[in-house]
């Protein structure tokens, strides 16, 4: 069944799970960064080590928790809040709240030659519930700090509509040094509407030294905020309530926007269910 | 069916997936003058543009068009509507613009200070009532390669939505030297109008030097402020949005009005409520 009145929207909220993530500094202005390899709640994640990955489907340690619902019955986004804990950490939203579908590792940081991967097949979880991509992005996490070097990374994947031989480079410059957590999000090709799955990266140079892991995330929710300290409080009207398919792998990226001081970031997230 | 109340809303989520984008806005920015997103790389990648003066009508209807946010129709007898639309400019803030692009054209002679003719294609039916007579339609120069050291006038004769020809407009914002790829000139209307049916010629004072420059026609579907860098204002969602109609075959582009000169990247969503 699906929700279709406010009522059965209210009737459906499941209960809050908390966000506390503390946050380190020294994250380069206007990147994203990950909450995935950062504790204490959900415990901090962890990488695959090969390149061709692993696909992921809940319970993930590093995700939000999550229960798929019972029945017939449907998950969408029913409340989320971000908050930063300091206006001068640098961290505010916007964050995305996404559903991590894959992740690998192993990746040569000093190699520029095309590194082979051949990505398992992703869950059904691409922006309609399927596995074909569509809706479903690439982004760079740096699970160790990297070496001082601005590479531009390439990446070949198939698109969601199965052609082969696609490419995408990051979308933000690579900061030199690097710190962990930091996410580069790779570009579509043209006409591209998402990945279904990756076939190689490749580094313009090398990057010296650190651990660099590729993802693929369906963006769930975007949320902004007009103030650096402010909540960013969304509710099932104006989320719009997106679908989470059952075995989500749920966790929030966030924006460096000016500092790169430590603090945290605290939230809350809740589903409901119809 | 109209969404007519906060059930019809909710019951229409989820019918078209949520849109991510996620755009690098690289060339030098102007404070205050408008910049496209159109043909610039990222999430989605970028668009390309006609080569033919009367250009090409855009739809999205039978498959989406290169560099859009993507749309789809809705099912059965279903209407769609803007029930959140956010965005922030991670350079300096400014104003974002989620536009419909309805018709674009290109070929014209840069160079050239005659009166070049246009005779556009028939625009869509998405003009401010889903028709073609294009109420609430707006026409604007985009560049799409950097424009050589000169800043002529541009004038555009065209049919109002009213269907009276011989209508004339300039350049809102004042042209500069050498524009680069992106930079976006928005043309006036003619006092009484509301809105462009057709386009019949465009005009240079001078010559541009060199580059390359096209005309575009947009509808406005919604607009929010990035206050600050990174910062996003009050969403337009669907009741400080107001649930603007999006048709079938939207085209759906970003257009900025930057607060200074600071590239940055240009990130948020969409999402349709369809009912």
């Amino acid at each position: 069944m699906t929700i279709t009145t406010l009522a059965a929207a209210i009737e459906g909220l499941r209960p809050s799970y908390p966000i506390i993530k503390s946050i380190p500094g020294n994250h380069s202005i206007g990147v994203f960064g990950t909450l995935w390899n950062l504790s204490p709640q959900p415990p901090l994640g962890s990488y695959d080590a090969t390149l061709d990955g692993v696909a992921l489907t809940a319970p993930v340690t590093g995700a939000i928790p999550w229960t798929d619902p019972d029945g017939s019955n449907r998950a969408y986004l029913g409340r989320l809040e971000i908050t930063p804990s300091r206006a001068d950490i640098g961290v505010v939203v916007p964050a995305i709240l996404a559903d991590r579908l894959w992740h690998n590792g192993g990746i040569d940081v000093t190699s520029t030659s095309a590194q082979s991967i051949t990505s398992p097949t992703w869950p059904a979880r691409d922006e309609v519930g399927q596995a074909n991509g569509r809706g479903v992005f690439l982004a760079l996490e740096v699970s160790a700090a990297m070496g001082a070097a601005t590479p531009t990374i390439t990446v070949e994947y198939t698109n969601s509509d199965g052609v082969a031989g696609r490419t995408g480079t990051n979308i933000f410059p690579a900061p030199s040094s690097a710190a962990a957590e930091t996410t580069l999000l790779i570009s579509l090709q043209a006409g591209d509407r998402g990945v279904r799955s990756v076939q190689s990266i490749t580094l313009s140079a090398s990057w010296l030294s650190g651990t660099i892991n590729l993802v693929a995330f369906r963006p769930v929710f975007y949320a902004v905020d007009t103030a650096t300290v402010t909540s960013s409080v969304y509710d099932v009207i104006t989320a719009c309530m997106p679908e989470l398919y059952d075995g989500s792998v749920l966790y929030v990226m966030w924006h460096n926007r000016s500092t790169s001081n430590a603090g945290a970031i605290l939230g809350s997230f809740q589903p409901t269910w119809g | 069916m109209a969404i007519a109340s906060v059930d019809d809303l909710i019951a229409g989520f989820n019918q078209m997936p949520p849109q991510f984008f996620h755009k690098a806005i690289t060339p030098t920015l102007v404070s205050g003058r408008p910049q496209s997103s159109w043909g610039l790389g990222g999430i989605p990648g970028g668009g390309s543009f006609d080569t033919t003066l009367a250009g090409v009508a855009l739809s999205s209807s039978s498959a989406l068009v290169n560099g859009q946010i993507p749309f789809y129709n809705p099912s059965g007898t279903k209407l769609s509507y803007l029930s959140l639309f956010n965005a922030i400019f991670s350079g300096v803030g400014g104003r974002i613009l989620l536009v419909d692009r309805l018709w674009h054209n290109g070929g014209f002679t840069i160079t050239s200070g005659a009166a070049q003719t246009v005779d556009s294609a028939t625009f869509p039916a998405r003009d401010a009532d889903g028709a073609t007579s294009g109420k609430g339609v707006l026409l604007g120069v985009e560049i799409s390669s950097a424009a050589g050291a000169a800043a002529p006038t541009i004038t555009v004769s065209y049919t109002n939505s009213a269907g009276t020809s011989g209508r004339s407009a300039t350049n809102a914002f004042a042209t500069a030297n050498s524009p680069g790829a992106g930079a976006f000139f928005p043309i006036g209307l003619q006092a009484g109008d509301v809105g462009v049916r057709s386009v019949q010629s465009l005009t240079l004072s001078a010559s541009w030097l060199s580059g390359t420059m096209n005309l575009v026609a947009y509808r406005i579907l919604a607009e929010v402020a990035s206050p600050g860098a990174s910062l996003g204002g009050p969403g337009a969602d669907a009741l400080r949005g107001g649930l603007p109609r999006m048709y079938d075959g939207t085209v759906p582009s970003l257009l900025l009005y930057p607060n200074g000169t600071t590239a940055g990247y240009l990130s948020g969503q969409m999402i349709v409520a369809q009912n």
